[in-house]
This record gives C-alpha cells, sequence and structure tokens, in this order.
C-alpha cells in the first residue's frame, strides 16, 4: 500500500501490531463503546411517540410517520420569520443549489436549513454577529456581494449534488452515515429533551460540523475563501447554529436525508456569511470555550 | 457501522480504498485497546485531511462516503 497513517513517527511504536491485522481488517466489527454519542443511540427509547406520530417502531428503526414528521418539522420552519436581508440569503443559496443541479427534493430542507442558520444570527440570547480577520482570499467573481453569496452557494451546491437525496443505494448508505450522529440525538430528543445534556448534544454538533466543514473543503475556491485559519470557527459557528435548531428543527433531523440537506442549508449560510461579510454567529465564540453548555 | 467503509474498500479506488481500511484498522485497535482514544482520533483525523486527499481522486460521491464513513468511527473516540 502506498500509504499508511501508522508509519507516521509518533505511532511507529503501534505499527507492527497493526500490521498482523492487516489481512482480517475485513472482518472487523466496530463494537459499541463508552463515547456520549453512541451511549445515546444505545439509550434511544423504542416506539416513540410525538404529537400523536409514531416516530420510531418496537425495534428503534424509523416509521412511515417519521418522514411526514420531519416534513411537518421543516414546514414550521419555513414559517419562521427572519429580517429582509436574511430573506434575500435564503433565496441566493436556493438560487446558487439550483444552479449547481442539487436534487429538487433537497432544496426545501435546505431553504430551512439556511433559515436556522439566519435565526442563529438574528435571533435569541446571544443575537447578532461579530466580525472575523479574514484568512483567505476571495475570487474575482465574488468580490461583488451578491455573487459572492451565489458563488459560494454554487461551489458548495457541486459539493451537495454528489450527496443529498441521490438514489444510488451507496449514496443514501453515505447519507445514513453522515446524518448518524445528529439523528440519534434527535430522537432522543424529541423522546425525552431533558436526558440529552449539553456533552452529548455538543458532540454530536461538533462531529457533524467537523465531518461537513472537511467534506467542504474539497471546494477550492471555498477553501481558498476561508482559509486555513478560519476553518476551526468556521466549524464552531455551524456547530453552534445546529445545536440552537433543535429547539425547532429536531424533528427535521431524524430522517437522514431531510436531515443531510438541512446541515447543508445551515453550512452554505454559514461558509457565505463568512467568505462574503467575514462575520460569524456571537454564539460561535462562545461556542469556542464552553460548547453547548453555553447554550 | 462499517458498510459505508466497507462499500470504500470496495470501490476499486485504491486512494480511498486504503484509507477505508485503515479507518477500520484504527476501529478494531480502538476496540482491543491497542490505541487510546487520542491516538486513534489523530490517525483517523488524518485519513480524512483534505490536504492530503487533494492530490487523490476526485470523486465526490467516494470522497463523501470516506469522510462520513471515518466520521463514524470518530465518534467512538
Amino acid at each position: 500500500m502506498g500509504w499508511n497513517p501508522f508509519k507516521k513517527s509518533s505511532y511507529t511504536a503501534v505499527t507492527n501490531t497493526f500490521n498482523s491485522a492487516v489481512n482480517t481488517v475485513n472482518n472487523a466489527v466496530v463494537a459499541p463503546t463508552t463515547n456520549v454519542i453512541n451511549t445515546v443511540i444505545r439509550e434511544t427509547p423504542k416506539a416513540i411517540n410525538v404529537a400523536g406520530q409514531q416516530i420510531t417502531d418496537g425495534a428503534g428503526n424509523l416509521t412511515g410517520q417519521a418522514e411526514q414528521f420531519a416534513r411537518n418539522s421543516i414546514n414550521s420552519v419555513h414559517g419562521i420569520g427572519v429580517s429582509a436581508a436574511g430573506q434575500a440569503k435564503i433565496g441566493y443559496t436556493r438560487h446558487g443549489m439550483w444552479s449547481a443541479k442539487v436534487a429538487d427534493a433537497a432544496l426545501g430542507d435546505i431553504d430551512a436549513g439556511s433559515k436556522l442558520a439566519i435565526r442563529a444570527m438574528e435571533q435569541g440570547a446571544r443575537a447578532g454577529v461579530y466580525g472575523v480577520a479574514r484568512g483567505g482570499e476571495l475570487m474575482a467573481e465574488w468580490v461583488q456581494a451578491n455573487y459572492c453569496q451565489i458563488g459560494v452557494s454554487i461551489a458548495l451546491g457541486t459539493v451537495f449534488a454528489a450527496l443529498l437525496y441521490r438514489p444510488e443505494p451507496s449514496s443514501q448508505a453515505t447519507t445514513v452515515a453522515a446524518t448518524a450522529p445528529l439523528s440519534a440525538t434527535a430522537i432522543m430528543y424529541l423522546a425525552a429533551k431533558e436526558t440529552v445534556g449539553a456533552v452529548a448534544l455538543g458532540a454530536a454538533c461538533d462531529l457533524t460540523a467537523a465531518a461537513f466543514v472537511e467534506l467542504i473543503w474539497m471546494a477550492p475556491d471555498v477553501r481558498k475563501a476561508i482559509g486555513e485559519s478560519n476553518k476551526q470557527i468556521l466549524t464552531f459557528a455551524i456547530a453552534f447554529s445546529l445545536a440552537k435548531s433543535f429547539d425547532v428543527a429536531a424533528g427535521a433531523m431524524i430522517v437522514p436525508q431531510s436531515c443531510a440537506a438541512v446541515v447543508a442549508g445551515i453550512v452554505t449560510t454559514m461558509v457565505a456569511q463568512l467568505a462574503c461579510e467575514q462575520t460569524l454567529p456571537n454564539g460561535a465564540r462562545e461556542w469556542a470555550t464552553m460548547g453547548a453548555s453555553g447554550l | 457501522m462499517s458498510s459505508v467503509l466497507h462499500e470504500v474498500i470496495n470501490s476499486g479506488q485504491p486512494w480511498a480504498a486504503e484509507r477505508a481500511q485503515y479507518a477500520l484498522q484504527i476501529a478494531e485497535a480502538l476496540q482491543n485497546g491497542q490505541v487510546s482514544q487520542d491516538e486513534a482520533r489523530a490517525l483517523l483525523e488524518d485519513l480524512i485531511n483534505t490536504e492530503k486527499l487533494e492530490s487523490a481522486g476526485a470523486d465526490l460521491q467516494l470522497r463523501a462516503a470516506l469522510v462520513f464513513g471515518v466520521t463514524q468511527v470518530l465518534s467512538m473516540c
């Protein structure tokens, strides 16, 4: 094999141990551990009934009603009022996603995610944004504000089009993997809000945010616009927005397809905010030091 | 848990398959107590470090499968 992480100098001591495992790797089975997310998943109650709809069956699997429950949650997010400027950003995001040929079925969910990101900046105890030093460089076509919003959305739409609402089973499996921490936490939250502690909620949001940021870092223009120095604070801003959205949008996060699209909307809006306006929600700074416990 | 990574291994794309294999190895090593959670996390994060993926294949779906499959393993750390 050409590239081996175990050859990193700091881990040479364990390299020999792993070499013997190469031939058995395909049989590896990952057992549950004591981490907080797996704990959430393991302790998720079965046959959950929320507002008269059974969203999981006796085995803990999502039911047919879960899809409708998620749809209702997304519709309620559409009803949230935001500023005219915020509404315009939602429109830019949608236009960019449509231009990038993201599946039509995903666009409404992305709108909802975009609105949740705007809400995280405009409403609540930590409403407002703060200035962030520019960490990168905008491509020339993005210098004008409206083009920047659309340009970022097109660039990220190209990435998300390969993931969202795709018919291929392999793509659906990827979506399930992408949203597993958040979906499990959302189900637990809906079942018994008080049992989801700040640590578990924060871990799910941090993990999801980090994975999506790593994914979008594949878009060269976006990476260049944000800059390596602002990658971490962008991740915090997305994690904060996800956590802040739970009170109104947990239902939208229980179904992998809609969850991934909502997260994509949050991610895109937050990336555009940072790239085009050099600001992020106030809550992102607090998240950096306190995580979800600061909410 | 590992179904996405197994799909990546079977993709026929060496740049992705190798990383997916190592991710499963790390998961197994973590399970067996051969590495600490911090060590496993560092190794896994390195596997999906975009800078190192940059020169690899351009298949976005495969990249997404790798990133999110490894992230699932990361959730154990």
